[in-house]
C-alpha cells in the first residue's frame, strides 16, 4: 500500500514537471487557471462584466481600465482560439463561482466548426477546473487523434518533454505566478499595419450549424441567469472578418434581441500604426486602452453599470493590480 | 488426356492471363488525376515545382524576391505565419518547431493554372474532366483531397472563381 503511494506521488511529481507552466513563453496557457486566483479573494469575487472568447478578447479589453475610469468590475475568460463550445463551457462554470451582469462575448470563433487544434484545446481546457463542465467541454473540444484519459493523465500527453524541460519547468515547478491582468495579456510592442493580405474568397460563409447551437446555450444561459448578453468583433484587421459573417451576427442579434457590435466600425480612433503590436492582429496597451474607454462608456450607458468605487475592499484591491501593471509597463518600456 | 506438358502451358497461361488483368485493372483506376488519398497535389510556377506540407525554404529562394511579404505571430504559439505574395500567386507558410512549412498556396488571378491545366475563369466541367468527380462539395466549396493535401476550387454558376492548395491538417484546423 505504502509503496503504491509512493509510485502515485512520484508520478504525480513527475506530471506536474512535464507539464508546460505557460509563466514565460507561451503565457497563453495559464490565463484560465488564474481566474480561480481571482475567486478566492473575497472582495473581488462578484464581476459587473465577464469576457468571453480568444485573443479577440484577452488582447483587446483591459479590466484595468475599465475599472479606473467607470468603476466597473470585469474579469476575461479569454484563451488562445476558444472555441465556441468551450466560451458555452467556461460560462457555464463561471456560474458555479458567480453571476456577472453582463457577458461579453467574441463572435470570431464562429468561423470554427469543428474540434480542431489539440494544441490550442490544451491551452483552455487542461487550466479548468475538474467539474462536469470541463469534462463536457473536452468531449466537444477532442478531435479523433486526442484521447480523453490523456486529459485525465496529462503525462500521457506530456511525457515527450522530457527532453524538452527548460529552466522554466524547473523554476515554477509546484509555484506559479499571475501573467495576466485580470485575464488581459499586457502587449506593448508597437508594429505599424502596413498591408494586408487580401480576404480569400470562400465558398461557403453560413457559420456551422455547431457553432450557432453553441451561441443559442451560451444566449439560453444568459437568459436564465439574467445576464445580458453582448457580441462583439474586435477591431482586428486581419484575419478577414466577412460581409456575410457580419451580417449574420446582426441579423442572430435582432432575432434575439441583443446588442451586437462590429468594433471594426465603431468610432474608437485607433491609430493602426501605432496602436498594434503585431501589423494590426491584435491592439497593444494604448489601443487597447483606447478600446477600453470607448467600451466601458457603452456599457454603462446601455447596460447601466454603475461605479463601484465606494467599495473600499475592492478599491484597494484594484489599487494593488494597478501598481502590478504599471510595474510592469515600467519594465515593458525600459527594455 | 491432355499432354502434361500441355497442361502445364494452359496452367502458366491461365496464371498469366490473371496477372495481366489485373495489371490493367490496377493501370486502369490509377488513371486520373486526383483519386482521393493518392495523389498529392503540386503546383508550378517560375519553373518552380513544389507543393504544400513542404519546407518553405528552398522554394522560396528558388522563386526569388516576392512582391512583399505578410507576417503575424501565431495566435500564441512561437513562430510566425507568413504570406508571400508574387505575381498571381501567394504562398502561406506556418512554422513548426523552428523550420517554415508551406501550408496554403493561393490564386490572386486568372493568369496562372494548376499543374493539370485549370485556371480560374474555367468552367466547373472543364475541371472535373481533369480531375473527375471524386470531391467533397460544401456549398460553393469543391476539394479534391490527396493524403496530406487538399486543391479547392470555389465554383459559383459553374465558374471557378478561386483556387487554392491546402495543407489537409491546416484546412481542417481552420473549418
Amino acid at each position: 500500500m505504502a509503496s503504491a503511494l509512493v509510485a502515485v506521488l512520484c508520478l504525480g511529481l513527475l506530471q506536474s514537471l512535464l507539464m508546460p507552466k505557460y509563466m514565460e513563453g507561451i503565457k497563453e496557457g495559464a490565463l484560465i487557471s488564474e481566474y480561480y486566483e481571482e475567486e478566492r479573494v473575497a472582495e473581488r469575487k462578484q464581476h459587473d462584466v465577464l469576457f468571453l472568447g480568444d485573443c479577440e478578447v484577452y488582447e483587446n479589453f483591459i479590466p484595468q481600465t475599465l475599472w479606473d475610469v467607470y468603476g466597473i468590475h470585469s474579469y476575461i475568460r479569454g484563451s488562445a482560439k476558444q472555441k465556441m463550445w468551450q466560451s458555452y463551457y467556461l460560462l457555464e462554470e463561471t456560474l458555479k463561482y458567480e453571476k456577472p451582469k453582463v457577458v461579453v462575448l467574441s463572435t470570431l470563433a464562429m468561423k470554427y466548426g469543428n474540434p480542431a487544434d489539440e494544441a490550442y484545446n490544451r491551452l483552455t481546457l487542461d487550466g479548468m477546473r475538474w467539474s462536469r463542465a470541463k469534462v463536457e467541454s473536452i468531449q466537444a473540444s477532442m478531435t479523433e487523434e486526442e484521447s480523453f484519459l490523456s486529459y485525465v493523465f496529462p503525462i500521457l500527453r506530456y511525457h515527450e518533454r522530457f527532453d524538452e524541460l527548460t529552466a522554466e519547468d524547473f523554476t515554477y515547478w509546484g509555484k506559479r505566478r499571475l501573467v495576466s491582468y485580470n485575464g488581459y495579456e499586457l502587449q506593448t510592442g508597437v508594429k505599424p499595419v502596413t498591408e494586408i493580405p487580401e480576404a480569400q474568397q470562400l465558398g461557403n460563409y453560413q457559420f456551422s450549424s455547431r457553432s450557432y447551437d453553441y451561441l443559442d446555450r451560451i444566449r439560453k444561459l444568459c437568459d436564465e441567469n439574467e445576464i445580458a448578453l453582448v457580441l462583439i468583433k474586435a477591431p482586428s484587421l486581419y484575419p478577414a472578418w466577412y460581409e456575410e459573417w457580419d451580417t449574420q451576427m446582426e441579423d442572430y442579434a435582432k432575432r434575439n434581441d441583443l446588442r451586437y457590435y462590429n468594433l471594426l466600425e465603431a468610432d474608437i480612433d485607433i491609430d493602426y500604426t501605432t496602436d498594434t503590436y503585431d501589423a494590426g492582429l491584435h491592439l497593444n496597451y494604448a489601443g487597447a486602452r483606447k478600446l477600453s474607454l470607448y467600451f466601458g462608456k457603452e456599457l454603462q450607458d446601455t447596460y447601466g453599470l454603475t461605479s463601484r468605487k465606494q467599495e473600499s475592499k475592492l478599491a484597494e484591491s484594484w489599487e494593488r493590480e494597478k501598481a502590478r501593471m504599471d510595474t510592469e509597463l515600467a519594465k515593458e518600456c525600459a527594455n | 488426356m491432355m499432354d502434361k506438358k500441355w497442361k502445364d502451358k494452359l496452367h502458366r497461361d491461365r496464371w498469366i492471363g490473371i496477372l495481366g488483368i489485373m495489371l490493367c485493372v490496377n493501370l486502369l483506376m490509377g488513371c486520373g488525376a486526383g483519386s482521393v488519398g493518392e495523389t498529392e497535389y503540386t503546383f508550378k510556377a517560375n519553373e518552380v515545382l513544389f507543393a504544400v506540407n513542404e519546407k518553405a525554404e528552398d522554394t522560396l529562394e528558388k522563386l526569388g524576391e516576392p512582391q512583399n511579404v505578410f507576417e503575424a505571430p501565431s495566435c500564441a504559439f512561437d513562430g510566425m505565419d507568413r504570406i508571400y505574395r508574387y505575381d498571381h500567386f501567394s504562398i502561406q507558410t506556418n512554422e513548426k518547431k523552428g523550420e517554415e512549412y508551406i501550408t496554403v498556396i493561393t490564386f490572386l488571378d486568372d493568369l496562372i493554372k494548376t499543374q493539370e491545366g485549370v485556371s480560374i475563369g474555367m468552367t466547373q466541367s472543364a475541371m472535373e474532366q481533369v480531375y473527375g468527380s471524386n470531391y467533397e462539395r460544401n456549398q460553393n466549396w469543391i476539394t479534391y483531397f490527396g493524403q496530406d493535401t487538399a486543391l479547392r476550387f470555389v465554383v459559383e454558376e459553374g465558374k471557378i472563381r478561386a483556387i487554392t492548395y491546402m495543407a489537409k491538417e491546416y484546412l481542417q484546423a481552420t473549418e
